[in-house]
This record gives C-alpha cells, structure tokens and sequence, in this order.
C-alpha cells in the first residue's frame, strides 16, 4: 500500500514540477530567491562550495558574488546556531548523538534530507597494478590478516596500510562505512596519517609510496592537486564514479545533509530551499560545484 | 521527513521527498516570507562585486633572459632610489563616507610613497601615478568581497578606513610595493563588546627600468614551469602541515612561510592572477577572496574579520634556488638612478623554525592578579635546516635551550617578585649570510616595583647581548679573519673604513692604535651591507662601527665566494 501512495506521490509531484517548471526561458531567466528572501545558512566548511553554489543559482547572483553571502561556522556551531534560531537551514554532515540531544533539549525536532552523495574511496600509488579489492579483502588488510600484496593479485610488496587520526571525518567514514564495527588493527605512527593532503602526499610521493593504499571522501581526492598521481580502485568491482556513487553500485556511500527545524512551516523560506536544492535545479547547482548529486 | 541513524527510512520516501521538492522550487518565489535581516543587505552599496585580480602582462620580451639553473646571487644592488613617505588628510571624505553609507566612520589615515631619484622622470612620474592611483583606489572602494561579508552587521562599529603602503624589495631594479588598505572597527556597550577588521593588499610590483609592473611568471627563469614548482611547494606544505580541506590548520605551524592556510576545498594549483610581492627571501603569494579554495576569514569570540594568508616561496629552497629569475631580470649594467647604488648581501634565511611565546604569571603556575604588570616573551628563530650536523646539533641545542631557559626565568621572576612590573625580552636568532650563519642571543629582564605615587624601585635586572659567526662549511666559530681571502692585509682595509665612518660622525680621527684596538680586540659580526666591530672601551661605554662591502672591495671578501 506504502509503495502504491508513494508512487501516486511521485505522479503529483512531476505533474507539479512540469507545471513550474517554465520560468526559465532563454529570454526570461527568473530565480526562486532573491538575495533578500534567501534563508539564513549555515553548515560545515566542507559543505561550504556546495552551499555558495546554491546560493548562486538559486538567486542568479553570480558564484564569486554568491561567496561574500555565505559564512559557514563548521559543523557543530551550525547545528548550534540553528537549534538556537539563528539561521534557518544548514548544510552539513550528519548530526551527532550530542546534536540530536541539543535538539531534543530545546524542544526541537531536526529534519534531515540527504542533499549530495559522497563516496569513501581507496587509493594507491599508480605503479601498484592492482585494481580492485573485495570489502572483504580491505578489512582483512585494517585487521592485519592480509599484509602483503601479493596475497590480493599485486607484487610481492608489504602492504603499508594508512589511517588517518582517531577524530577526523575520514577516520570516521572508515570506521562506520567500511569497518562496520569491527576494531582495525593499531596503525603505529609511521602508518597514521593526520592530514588528508598527507595522505595523499605518502601515497604518491615517498619512496615506498608504491606499497601504500589510502583513503578517504571522494569530493577531496579526485581535484586535490599531488604532484603524481595516486590511483583510486574499484571495490567489488565497481570503480568510484559520480554515477556508481549516486545510483550506490558503489559499495561505501555516504552524504552532507540539509537539516531544518522541523516546524518549519510549508511555506517558509528555509523549506523553500530545502526543496530548491533537491529539484533538479538544486542537484544541477550541486554537480557544479562539484559534488555528487543524488540522482 | 527521517531522522538519520534513528529512524531510517525506505529510500523511495527520500526520491519522493525530492520530487515534493523539485515542486516546490519551482514556486517557491510566490511563497516566501521575508524575515528581518540582521545583516548588509543585497542592495547595500558597502560590499562591492567580485571583480577578480587580473596580473600585469609578462616583461619577458623587454628585460633579461634568464634560464636555469641561475646561479644564486650572494650580493644585490640597492637601488639609488628615495621612498618619501606622503600623507593624505582625508578628514572630509570620512565624512561624506558616513553619509552616503550609513556606517559611521571616523578620520582616516592614508600613508604612502612618493619615489625620488630616477634619472628618467617620466618613468618616475609614471610610478608614482600608479601608487597614489591605488592608494586612493583602495581607500575609495568598497568592503573587498571576502566569503561571508555581508553576514557580518557592521552597523554598531566606528569604523576607520586607513591605506598604508611598504616596501618589501627594493633592489635590482625592483621595486616591490604592498598597499594595505583597512576599516576597522570597535564597539563597547557594556556587556556587548566587540571589534571587526577587514584587511585589502594590493601589490604593484615595478620594473624601475619602465615603470611597468612585472608578472609572477618574471620572478622565475624562462624555461621553468613556475606554477609547478609553487603548486608542488603549497601542496607539499598543506601535507606537511596537516591542512587539507576542511581541515583547520595546525596551530603550532613550524615554517614561517605560510600562515593562516585553512582550505575550503581542495588545492586545484595557483592561477595566472594570484597576487604576489617580492622581497630578498622569497616571492610572498597573497591569498584573499581572489582565491576562494582558501578560507581567510576569522572569529575569536567577539573579535572578528577577514584578512589576506601568505604563502612564501623561498629563494633559498632547493626546487627555486636554480629557477629564481628576479635578481637578474631587470639587472643593468648601466646605473638608472642620479644617486649610486649600494652593495647589500642577499640574506637567504628561508625556511626558517620560529618560536614566538609569551608568558603569563597564569601560564606558569602563577596568579596573574598578583603583579602590577607584566610581559615576558620569547621570539627565537633558526633556518629549518643547517647541512653541517655538528653546527644543526648545536644551534638546535641552543634554541631549544633558549625556549626552556625562558620559561625558567620567568617562573623564578614572578615566583621573586610577586606584586611588581615584570618584564623580560628574550631572543635568540640565526640568520644565513651565503655560507656563514649568525648567531644573536639576547635577554633583557627587570623587575620594578611602582608605589601609588609613581615611584618605581628596581629589584631585578639583568641583560646581554651576544652575536657569534659560524661557518656553514667548518661548523666552528669564525675568527675576523676568514672573511677576508688570503694575503689580503684586511687590518689596513677595515683601519681605512673606520676612519671613513669616524670623519662622517666626527671632525676628530683618534690614534690608529685605538682603531687597532678595536679591530684586534673587539667583537665583529656582519651585517647586509658590511662588517660591524664593536668595543668595550669602559665599563659603560661602547664604540661601534660599521665598514661597508663595497669600501672593503668585494674582490677581497670570503663571503661572496
């Protein structure tokens, strides 16, 4: 019955965006927003891009103008502050068991809509020849029972296996999307990277960077300047791609999340862009700014 | 609607959210509610457009051409030319800025130069066009356009607006100019306090030959790829540092050639138009709204603003020693100044190790509240690496001793001498001169205690000062000697400088013996432009001098070698 309603839903739904839909000619280009009647946002610098691309195509304000509008406050102060009233919609990562009490506490519920997908990627150096690894085959190298390549169809090379410092966001992803639970092996220090760039940095640089594999969000590695190139592989086959990543071949997806309060009326303005940025306007806006749109 | 980790559910609910939404956008102009803004308004004249920095054209095909590898300069030519320092009174246009928008500023200051000493005047008259035209550029303009501006409320500040300008090189035929143009602001009602700075540089980087303004791709040799070479630096250093996007930067950085990188998104490589100035060390990269991958905006509690990061490219580095074009570039023969040029040695101290702390009585175990005044502070400073492992060993011994030795002294200070005025200046410094390093330990440390009526009373004090030359190649200490070449008689070349300078500041020589004295006996230390002996000659008084490169003959120097 659910799958009935939601189909019905989705027939309205397209009937209603067509209908809309023809405000944009090549002679008449009219935007949802004004600057003025934009929300107030708010997010984590991650999200900081996607939230000026929004921004411009949502009110035709061109993108270097659209920058000077949006300040975000990282992630934690986001929710803060729109938990508090003081911005109306925020763009960031999921929302921690501390934020959802914050919520609770002030009396708030939070709505939280994925708004761009974002893969956890692997990489190695371009002179490793290997390809692809099984979830599997990666958790048995984090739990140190595959410890050389040659056991995963590479040469006969240590597998030098980074990780990243125990609060990042990338050590996080890794945690909860690949080690699902199960505790990695202690990386000494030599194999505990702090910075992303560093990451990348061992993975193409140094001498033995040809035994190493990384990894981390896709959105950083695939524009991030290095010297030589680090390679991403497939995971069960399946290489890390806008599209693997948005239709979830790929094995380890994840998302930055647009959150309102939830009382939010129907016609507010901070529910305007919720909206905006889910259409294909919004998703439109987010591929360009280089984001891996849902859809 | 879900609550993510909590209730997830079905993802065809999530597709059918989006549908809901795509409806939605697409009427959404009709439905929305204006709410009150606490901010500039997208009508306020205050924030100007983005109008992206465009760099000057490349001089290439009328100056030098220099291919690599280029030989390091170990001496450059000061330019003959005068920077007059100039002054705007802009009382009235504060005025008429509060008017038209409706923010409150106060008198201003705008600060400049004026260059004086081109033999070609039309060349100079075109310099000093372009410097006032751009200092009066920034101080017109609006708010520079960095990321979140119009979020901030500039509406309760008393906002000053002042354009300052410095020289950052000044030779070769260079001419390397910062305009620094700020409005600042504060506020203080009672509980609510707080200040705001917002910083613009522009850079007019010269070619005092023409009076054209160089590109970035001058500064390096023909034939090398120098946004390689800089993209490969920045990436190396944001890896080093731990910066990567959406990252804050470390906050102890050990190379003082960066600072305040904080990355929005990743690090694509440098454009053609990045902003950037020169001086003997390095090419300084400006990074502001210009180049949005980095965040440059602040907030420390009530205290916020926007302002410029650098990002030094040393000269001295090995990818750039052998690509660094500058010093020859616009190089002639011919003297293009009415007055002579003076002989400098290049300092290439870069990278450099840096300590910079100041002591509390709070940060070492003491109660702040229980001293009249206090300020203790470290500033030490060492090249990041010194080939010879002998000399690295020790002056890395020294500096970390320094660091320690401080904070020894300042716990025995406020442990002795609760209740007084503190204060300790502690420095210890080595700077690179080609193949020598200089090594400057310094502490000045007193205590007073003030009674209510302003008496102070001394109960402390204590001070040295010590500069010691090295050998980069030896490792050991170098005698005065060594810097003058073999066979050279350097007593009668240094007897003969002295009594150059003595005749300057004098009518009166002394004997010989005395200014023998001063150079068998004395203490010696170099400096950019020569040689410095200092002596003792009582308890409380001390002779110094100082004999220039080019009065010794550089044919005769070690140190150019």
């Amino acid at each position: 019955m659910k799958k009935i309603i939601a189909a019905a839903l989705l027939v309205c739904m397209l009937a209603a965006l067509f209908g809309c839909s023809q405000t944009k000619t090549e002679t008449e280009v009219t935007y949802p927003f004004t600057p003025d009647s934009y929300p107030r946002v708010d997010g984590s610098t991650a999200t900081i891009p996607l939230s000026e691309q929004f921004f411009s195509d949502a009110t035709g304000v061109s993108l270097g103008d659209a920058s000077t509008y949006i300040k975000h406050n990282t992630t934690h102060n986001a929710y803060v502050n729109l938990i508090n009233g003081d911005c109306d919609i925020i763009f960031v990562t999921s929302p921690s068991e501390e934020e959802y009490a914050m919520a609770e506490e002030a009396g708030l519920e939070l709505e939280v809509h994925p708004v761009v997908n974002e893969g956890f990627i692997f990489m190695v150096n371009e002179k490793n020849p290997v390809e692809n690894l099984t979830r599997e085959q990666i958790v048995d190298i984090y739990t140190d029972k595959i410890t050389n390549w040659s056991e995963v169809g590479g040469e006969d090379k240590e597998i030098i296996a980074y990780q990243r410092e125990v609060n990042s966001g990338s050590q996080t992803g890794f945690l909860d999307l690949v080690m699902d639970g199960r505790e990695p092996a202690d990386a000494p220090t030599e194999k505990r990277i702090v910075g992303m760039g560093e990451l990348v940095e061992a993975i193409s640089g140094y001498d033995n960077s040809d035994q190493a594999l990384g990894y981390s969000y896709y959105f950083y590695v695939n524009e991030m300047y290095v010297r030589e190139a680090a390679k991403l592989i497939s995971v069960d086959g399946v290489y890390p791609s806008p599209e693997t990543i948005a239709d979830g071949s790929y094995p380890y997806t994840t998302a930055y999340y647009a959150v309102i309060r939830a009382d939010e009326p129907e016609d507010s303005p901070a529910r305007a862009l919720l909206n905006w940025t889910l259409s294909d306007d919004g998703q439109n806006a987010a591929k360009e700014a280089g984001y891996v749109p849902l859809k | 609607m879900f609550r993510l980790n909590r209730s997830l559910k079905p993802l065809c609910i999530a597709a059918a959210g989006a549908l809901i939404a795509a409806a939605f956008a697409g009427c959404a102009q009709s439905g929305t509610e204006e709410k009150p803004r606490e901010y500039v308004s997208a009508e306020s004249p205050i924030v100007r457009s983005f109008e992206p920095y465009k760099a000057p054209q490349s001089l290439k095909s009328g100056a030098n051409e220099v291919t690599s590898p280029v030989t390091p300069k170990h001496i450059i030519y000061e330019n003959g030319i005068v920077l007059h320092d100039a002054e705007v009174d802009m009382s009235d246009e504060a005025s008429e800025a509060s008017d038209a928008e409706g923010l409150h500023f106060k008198e201003g200051n705008i600060r400049y130069y004026v260059v004086d000493g081109l033999k070609d005047e039309e060349v100079e008259k075109k310099i000093n066009d372009t410097i006032y035209n751009t200092v009066m550029e920034l101080y017109n303009a609006k708010l520079p356009p960095y990321r979140g501006i119009r979020t901030a409320d500039f509406s309760p500040y008393e906002l000053q607006k002042n354009v300052y300008i410095r020289e950052c090189a000044n030779f070769s035929n260079v001419l390397s100019l910062v305009v620094e143009a700020s409005v600042y602001g504060n506020y203080d009602e009672g509980e609510n306090y707080g200040s705001i700075d917002v910083v613009e540089v522009m850079p007019l980087n010269f070619d005092l030959r023409t009076g054209e303004q160089f590109s970035l791709s001058d500064v390096f040799a023909d034939d090398v790829d120098y946004k390689e070479i800089i993209n490969g630096l920045i990436a190396d250093y944001l890896a080093k540092n731990n910066i990567s996007a959406g990252d804050s930067p470390s906050e102890a950085l050990m190379y003082d050639y960066g600072s305040n990188l904080s990355l929005v998104t990743p690090f694509r490589g440098i454009s053609d138009d990045v902003k950037f100035s020169v001086n003997e060390y390095c090419v300084e990269l400006i990074f502001d709204y210009n180049t949005p991958e980095f965040d440059t905006s602040y907030s420390n509690g009530m205290y916020s603003g926007w302002s410029p990061a650098y990002y030094s490219v040393a000269f001295n580095l090995p990818e750039v020693s052998q690509a660094a074009a500058i010093f020859s570039r616009f190089d002639t023969e011919e003297n293009i100044y009415e007055n002579e040029r003076t002989v400098e040695f290049a300092v290439s101290n870069y990278p450099v190790k840096t300590t910079d702390e100041y002591y509390s009585p709070s940060d070492v175990g003491f109660d702040d509240g229980d001293y009249q005044y206090t300020n203790v502070d470290l500033y030490a400073s060492i090249p990041a690496e010194i080939e010879n492992e002998t000399l690295s060993a020790l002056i890395n011994e020294r500096y970390e001793a320094a660091k320690d030795d401080t904070r020894t002294l300042a716990q025995e200070l406020f442990s002795r001498y609760s209740g007084s005025q503190i204060t300790m200046d502690r420095g210890y410094n080595v700077t690179r001169y080609g193949k020598f390093l200089l090594e400057n330990d310094s502490l000045y440390a007193d205590a007073y205690y003030y009674s209510e009526n302003g008496d102070g009373r001394k109960l402390y004090s204590e001070s040295y000062h010590t500069e010691k030359l090295y050998s980069e190649e030896t490792g050991r200490e170098v005698e005065l000697s060594e810097l003058f070449k073999e066979g050279v008689d350097y007593k009668t070349l240094l007897l003969e400088g002295i009594k150059k300078q003595e005749l300057e500041w004098s009518d009166e020589l002394k004997d010989d013996s005395y200014y023998l004295e001063v150079i068998e006996n004395g203490d010696f230390s170099i400096y950019q432009e020569g040689i410095s002996l200092t002596y003792k000659r009582s308890e409380d008084w001390e002779d110094y001098y100082s004999v220039r490169f080019k009065d010794i003959g550089l044919e005769n120097l070690t140190v150019f070698e």
